[in-house]
């Protein structure tokens, strides 16, 4: 590994390592604008000049030495650009010398020429790099004004300040300020390097360059990352302006439950309310980027929260006390078998909940046990690829729509595309300036094939991809594993998979929940990985699917599952179908929220928390633990549901198995030996295949949507479009009209879609976004066409 | 004076032995046929570089010295070197004939006039690069230069000239014309290949070269019309005939032009270390008014007064950074001495402010936004004491700075007029004084 | 209709120009046709243009603004762009540029009522020696243009002459010095 010399500290980093991260290896600082991690570096910004210098070998082949005998260091005429220097070996970095420090404060003074000075009402301060950077290394008094006596110079810019657009919608989410950008372009290469959508663009040049789209609305589903990584406040997260300073709210680390790939975020609650959601570092899965969904689909928490228990009485659920709570359960349950009361938890809830959940059922000996969104064919049935794996892969298949079934995924697959490997830790963590990242990396369409429902966001990057029609996975995978024709139109698509398949020596797959509620298509899925050992990344509609199914909360014999109804009593976490609703005897709801639905059903109503509200573990798609941390949020008396069964067991009079949290915490390490944060846990999980989910009961398919029901209020509401789908023909069949607005009865509620036509989509299918855990099923569509509806 | 006696190296227009090669038909009446080019010679020099090996072709170039005609002067040959060994990939050669650089226009002729001459150049260098495709990136104003190679284009490959198997010694060559749009930043090499991508065209980071990754992350070299014009004479004529040329590290003849206050503006076709005085007075006439100053070889070069000194300079790399300047193109601009130096330096500095790209900070927020703004401050006589200080200062925060050589084109100018000229813009700042526009200048 | 749906042959020949992972750098090329013909470009053109060459909106606004010949606002059926850089400064662009103001009564950025004339102030051109120099659209430049050569020019214009029809007083074309002898071509 090369040596490096920085300001006489001798450092060793690996080859290609750029100097601007050798500097912070060696624990020394360089300010920088343009660079970002994971993203292209670019020389841009200026900040990080430092002056750089080499030894050199004489026609000898030896060092040439200097008087002192050592090799004699040839500095470079002008100073480089760290972040776009590679480092070699016996190279000498400077970064404290006058010069270096002339140039950092002087490039301060440049960037600082046209900023406004709105640093008191500008959502970034406090946040802000360029702050920062400015108290840091803008040594004007120094380099200009040698005369102490003097009132501190800030800046010799006397010029009236370029004046552009100060409140530019980019989207219904972000807005920009163009004269706060200083154009270090980590937006516009997001753009392009990670979603791989160009969206945002320099417009015009030199010193009228500002930043643009001709695209409306930003098309993409991850826009929020470039409100987290603008250096300034030019790009602001719309949900979370002027709601605080930033050093006024309370910031939690912890793991999205939005999608089953376990995201870091930073939950960011100021006197109580959840106000923000950013990106947390999260090398392990989401790096620094989150979808959307996970961003900007918070508000709802903060709005009509059940903050305490509420029963029925009189007809109507009026607030009680926990404990008229447990008396009214208590005699609700009275005259019922424990064995006939279902315990339904939902697919974020905990393991430590999970377990609790389990054990439960357990004394009271009920299979009616779940949890909602598992799938048919248990994700714990495959062998979980982690990023690492698909990192490594020649090759990867994907039966789904990782954009909408599991955001994170779709960097990473960015990542993988371009044939990238995630970067190696340094002293300082992942490197600032990764030179084996280009701008506008080719693609690499080689490594992937993609057949989805419908056409998927991932079909750019894919050598081999296509469409088929929900249910027909299965013969796309009886196809690749060659027991079976191609389906009509795939047979190219699906030849070139093969060949490339059987070719791969590493490989993974990559499964939506289309596949996974298909028992038949998941076991020819599990087939095609087994032929040759690759590795599965099961997108789960439930975020903790592999942790519940591990702690064994699925039914037992037969029990009845999730999507299923008729029991004489159940506790849900969650709210069910108003059919499932209708069929329950005793329905005890543990929920954050009171809907129309819950208020008309519920006997008793017991406050959830959110998943940003708990504390516990839950196991990702690639079968690793991660912790939730409770965001200071107020949720009233709101408990989870190690809570909330413990007083179900109380009051049908048995011993809870789980009362308290860090119970379930010890259970889970010393009879699961679940690992720590972070570790890898693959648990043996019965094999016992569950009920099969009938399947063709109408045509309505609900395709994944990153978005939930429950988020969809407020600016998300009107953001987040919402469409029926269908082939022209069959939208002829069935009466629907572009661009009309119809009511639709969903498993997750009333919808209201406009209808939009696409000839590439299947026919004889509705496509209906599930916003929620009935991704990738099929159900009878209600579709109720309001006279006049259109437009 | 008296009566030159011209032996050793050719230094002098005036030299018996020095012969015009590449403008010797500009301006003939058809000289842009196929036909006048073949009665003069024409395509003689490719087909003898096609009977040698590439690496004879790169030596050959190499041995006679002849350097970048861009500006850079970067030595031709040693540039093809860098081009990797044929490995299946496609490589590319790229003329560069975006000529921007103000008070350059030679490479313009040679393409009105004699397009042939380009893409005999283009075939060897191409041949010399194992690249067997061709761009020849034109500035967009070029409108009579693109029709003239576009004609030439189609007369050679319909006379098998270019496509397949040219002469039939083996080699096919396609070659093709690709229009700019006016940005002087696409004279910048790596900025060109970005806009023949269609993408912006800002300056690409170096590592990878072109020669490593250039258009379309192929094997790129990037060359000058006219060093491109030059290898068919050294191929012609021989490596020592270029090389008896010039001083001893500036080879060979040079387009030099002259513009400004003088009888006979326009492109001369001179040997290198000419000097000022023969080119300004024995070619181009003499100035037609006072000049106060010239600046040598197109606006990015340092300016220099106009004395004995000067003008006995001789006109290559070397004598000129030793003056404090540069060759750059061999453009020379005369200032007139009714111009003040702050108002010709403003135009300049509008210039680079106008075409810097935007991507770097010293250039978008120094050049293009304070210096533009210090000199508009200046210029209409609302300067200051301590401005002057200030745009030294400037000068200082940008040159060597940024990303890529725009800034410094832009501070080298203005830095050779505070040397030479301080007075000027001290009188301007002390007195509050606007540049004075009172002389009439067009006819 | 799209611009390009009845030059489906011209744009194949294009496209044959780069290799197939370089569609993107008929851009420019595209561009310049509809420059040409419509005198602008429109946010329609631009993206059908981004369609063609398969990219977006936003990417053609950034590469066409970018560049001084594409005009995001109609241009008139003349445009005259001056050069105003050093070599045409000194010939005397700027009282040029006044006269060109005064006679159309315009300024940069607006198109004279009969939509014949609009101008625009550009960088230098490369015909420094032929100060100061004019060039309407895309055609080849007007040289050494003095205030006589001017109206001569502008009078033809309005005539609805082709550039080369046009006689102007004085020298008739560019004028290259070829070492001594002087070539007026």
């Amino acid at each position: 590994m090369p040596r490096v010399t920085i300001n006489g500290k001798v450092v060793e980093v690996p080859a290609g390592t750029s100097v601007m991260d050798a500097i912070f290896h060696a624990g020394d600082d360089v300010p920088l604008f343009c660079s970002e991690r994971y993203l292209s570096p670019v020389g841009a910004c200026r900040m990080c000049l430092v002056k750089v210098g080499n030894p050199r070998k004489g026609p000898d082949g030896n060092w040439i030495l200097d008087e002192n005998g050592t090799p004699k260091i040839f500095w470079m005429p002008k100073m480089q650009a760290s972040c776009v220097t590679a480092v070699s070996d016996g190279m000498v970095v400077d970064t404290l010398s006058d010069e270096v420090k002339h140039a950092q404060s002087g490039m301060v003074e440049l960037t600082l020429a046209n900023h406004p000075l709105d640093c008191p009402t500008c959502d970034k301060g406090g946040a802000c790099e360029l702050q920062d950077r400015s108290y840091e290394y803008g040594l004007y008094e120094k380099f200009y004004q040698p005369n102490p006596a003097e009132l501190p110079l800030y800046t010799r810019f006397e010029l009236t300040r370029r004046h552009e657009d100060k409140h530019h919608p980019l989207s219904a989410f972000i807005v920009l300020d163009r004269e706060r950008c200083i154009h270090c372009k980590r937006c516009v290469r997001y753009f392009e390097e990670i979603p791989g959508d160009e969206v945002l663009d320099f417009i015009e040049r030199g010193v009228h360059t500002f930043i643009g789209t001709d695209d409306e609305g930003l098309p993409s589903n991850f826009t929020g990352n470039i409100t987290d990584i603008c250096p300034v406040g030019a790009l602001l997260d719309l949900t979370a302006r002027f709601r605080a300073r930033n050093w006024e709210y309370d910031v939690t680390e912890t793991t999205s439950m939005d999608d089953a790939a376990g995201a870091g975020i930073l939950a960011d609650a100021r006197s109580g309310k959840l106000e923000r959601i950013r990106a947390a570092l999260r090398p392990q899965t989401s790096q620094i980027w989150i979808s959307d969904a996970a961003r900007f689909g918070h508000e709802w928490v903060n709005q009509d929260r059940v903050l305490g228990p509420l029963v029925r009485k009189g007809g109507k659920l009026a607030p009680a006390s926990w404990e008229e709570a447990a008396a009214a359960i208590k005699a609700g349950l009275g005259g019922i078998g424990k064995a006939e009361i279902g315990i339904y938890l939902d697919g974020k809830a905990t393991l430590e909940e999970g377990l609790a959940a389990a054990l439960l059922a357990d004394t009271l000996g009920t299979p009616h046990k779940d949890f909602a969104g598992r799938t048919a064919a248990l994700a714990s049935g495959f062998a979980p690829a982690t990023f690492q794996d698909l990192s490594e892969a020649q090759f990867t298949l994907i039966l789904g729509d990782p954009s909408e079934e599991a955001p994170t995924l779709h960097p990473r697959l960015s990542e993988y595309s371009r044939g990238l490997k995630p970067p190696a830790p340094l002293n300082h963590g992942i490197p600032l300036a990764d030179l084996s990242i280009k701008e506008r990396m080719e693609r690499d369409k080689r490594r992937l094939a993609h057949f989805n429902t419908y056409p998927a966001q991932l079909f750019k990057w894919a050598g081999a991809s296509g469409v088929c029609a929900p249910g027909q996975e299965a013969a796309v995978l009886a196809a690749l594993l060659g027991q079976g024709e191609a389906p009509q139109g795939l047979a190219d698509a699906i030849a070139w998979t093969k060949t490339r398949w059987s070719e791969a020596e590493r490989a993974v797959l990559i499964l939506g929940a289309g596949v996974l509620n298909n028992p038949d298509a998941a076991a020819k899925a599990r087939a095609l990985a087994e032929q040759k050992g690759a590795k599965v990344m099961a997108m789960t509609p439930a975020a903790n699917a592999r942790g519940l199914e591990a702690v064994g909360l699925y039914p037992g014999k037969g029990g009845l599952d999730w999507t299923q109804a008729g029991l004489k009593a159940a506790y849900f976490g969650y709210l069910p179908t108003e059919e499932q609703l209708q069929q329950t005897g005793f329905r005890i709801l543990h929920l954050t929220h009171l809907s129309p639905l819950a208020a008309r059903y519920a006997d008793v109503v017991l406050p959830n928390q959110t998943f940003y509200e708990k504390r516990g573990t839950t196991v990702n798609l690639e079968g690793r633990v991660l912790e939730l941390q409770p965001a200071g949020i107020n949720n009233g008396e709101a408990d989870g549901a190690v809570a909330a069964l413990a007083l179900l067991a109380d009051a049908v009079g048995v011993k809870p198995p789980v009362r308290l949290l860090r119970q379930a915490a010890r259970l889970l390490e010393e009879r699961h030996r679940l690992p720590k944060p972070f570790g890898l846990w693959r648990p043996q999980v019965s094999p016992s295949v569950p009920s099969p989910r009938p399947a063709g009961l109408g045509n309505l398919y609900l395709k994944p949507s990153m978005w939930r029901r429950e988020q969809l209020v407020d600016e998300v509401a009107r953001a987040v479009r919402l469409h029926l789908e269908a082939h022209p023909e069959t939208a002829r069949a069935e009466g629907l009209l572009e661009g009309a607005t119809v009511e639709l009865e969903t498993p997750a509620g009333p919808l209201s879609a406009t209808v939009r036509l696409d000839d590439r989509l299947p026919k004889g299918f509705l496509f209906a976004p599930a916003l929620g855990p009935w991704v990738g099923q099929t159900v009878a569509a209600r579709v109720l066409v309001p006279a006049g509806g259109e437009g | 004076m008296s009566a030159p006696v011209f032996s050793g190296p050719i230094v002098s227009g005036r030299d018996p032995r020095f012969e015009r090669t590449l403008y010797k038909h500009v301006g003939v009446k058809d000289s842009w046929t196929l036909e006048y080019y073949l009665s003069h010679g024409g395509y003689g020099a490719a087909k003898k570089a096609l009977a040698m090996t590439p690496e004879q072709v790169v030596e050959e170039v190499k041995k006679s010295g002849l350097r970048g005609r861009g500006g850079a002067g970067f030595p031709t040959g040693l540039k093809w070197s860098f081009m990797p060994k044929p490995s299946g990939k496609q490589h590319y050669i790229v003329c560069n004939a975006d000529e921007s650089e103000p008070g350059s226009f030679k490479d313009r002729y040679l393409m009105e006039d004699d397009p042939h001459q380009l893409i005999e150049g283009m075939i060897i260098a191409g041949y010399a690069i194992h690249a067997t495709k061709g761009y020849i990136y034109i500035r967009g104003e070029y409108r009579r230069a693109y029709d003239r190679l576009i004609g030439a284009i189609q007369e050679a490959y319909a006379k098998g000239y270019l496509g397949q198997n040219l002469f039939a010694l083996g080699f096919s060559f396609d070659l093709y014309v690709h229009r700019g749009a006016g940005a002087y930043i696409c004279g910048e090499e790596t900025a060109l290949m970005n806009s023949l991508e269609g993408l912006r065209a800002n300056p690409r980071l170096k590592p990878p070269f072109p020669a490593q990754a250039g258009l379309w992350g192929k094997p790129t070299t990037i060359n000058n019309v006219e060093s491109l014009c030059s290898v068919v004479h050294i191929l012609d004529r021989g490596a020592d005939w270029f090389a008896l040329m010039g001083t001893e590290k500036s080879k060979g003849h040079k387009l030099y032009q002259v513009s400004g206050p003088f009888k006979r503006p326009g492109v001369y076709e001179l040997p290198m270390g000419t000097t000022f005085r023969e080119l300004l007075y024995d070619w181009a006439g003499g100035p037609t008014e006072p000049i106060q100053a010239i600046i040598p070889g197109g606006s990015s070069c340092p300016p220099l007064p106009w004395n004995d000194d000067t003008l006995d300079t001789p006109m290559d790399y070397e004598s000129l950074v030793a003056k404090g300047s540069l060759l750059g193109t061999g453009g020379v601009i005369g200032i007139p001495a009714s111009m003040s130096m702050v108002d010709a330096m403003w135009n300049v500095t509008r210039f680079y402010g106008h075409e810097s790209c935007g991507k770097c900070t010293p250039c978008r927020e120094g050049v293009s936004g304070w210096m533009v703004g210090l000199f508009e401050k200046i210029g209409t006589g609302r300067g200051r004491p301590g401005d002057v200080e200030l745009l030294e200062d400037l000068l200082d925060q940008i040159e060597g700075r940024s990303f890529c050589a725009l800034a410094d084109a832009a501070c080298w100018p203005v830095r050779g007029s505070l040397k030479h000229f301080r007075e000027q813009y001290v009188d301007l700042v002390e007195n509050a004084r606007a540049v004075e526009r009172t002389v009439p200048r067009w006819r | 209709m799209g611009f390009f749906d009845d030059k489906q042959e011209w744009l194949a020949e294009v496209f044959s120009q780069y290799p197939p992972e370089g569609r993107r750098a008929a851009l420019m090329p595209l561009l310049r046709r509809v420059q040409q013909e419509e005198g602008w470009i429109s946010p329609l053109r631009q993206e059908e243009i981004a369609q063609l060459v398969g990219t977006t909106a936003t990417e053609v606004a950034g590469v066409m603004s970018f560049y001084t010949y594409f005009q995001s606002l109609p241009t008139g059926k003349y445009h005259l762009q001056v050069c105003a850089t050093l070599s045409c400064a000194i010939g005397g662009a700027d009282e040029l540029w006044d006269e060109l103001v005064q006679t159309l009564g315009i300024l940069q950025g607006e198109v004279t009522p009969d939509g014949l004339f609009s101008i625009q102030k550009v960088e230098c051109l490369g015909s420094c020696h032929t100060a100061p120099v004019v060039q309407v659209g895309d055609e080849p430049y007007v040289e050494c243009v003095t205030k006589a050569r001017l109206h001569a020019l502008l009078q033809g214009l309005r005539e609805g002459k082709r550039l080369e029809e046009i006689r102007l007083p004085g020298k008739a074309g560019h004028v290259v010095h070829n070492a001594g002898d002087e070539v007026v071509a």
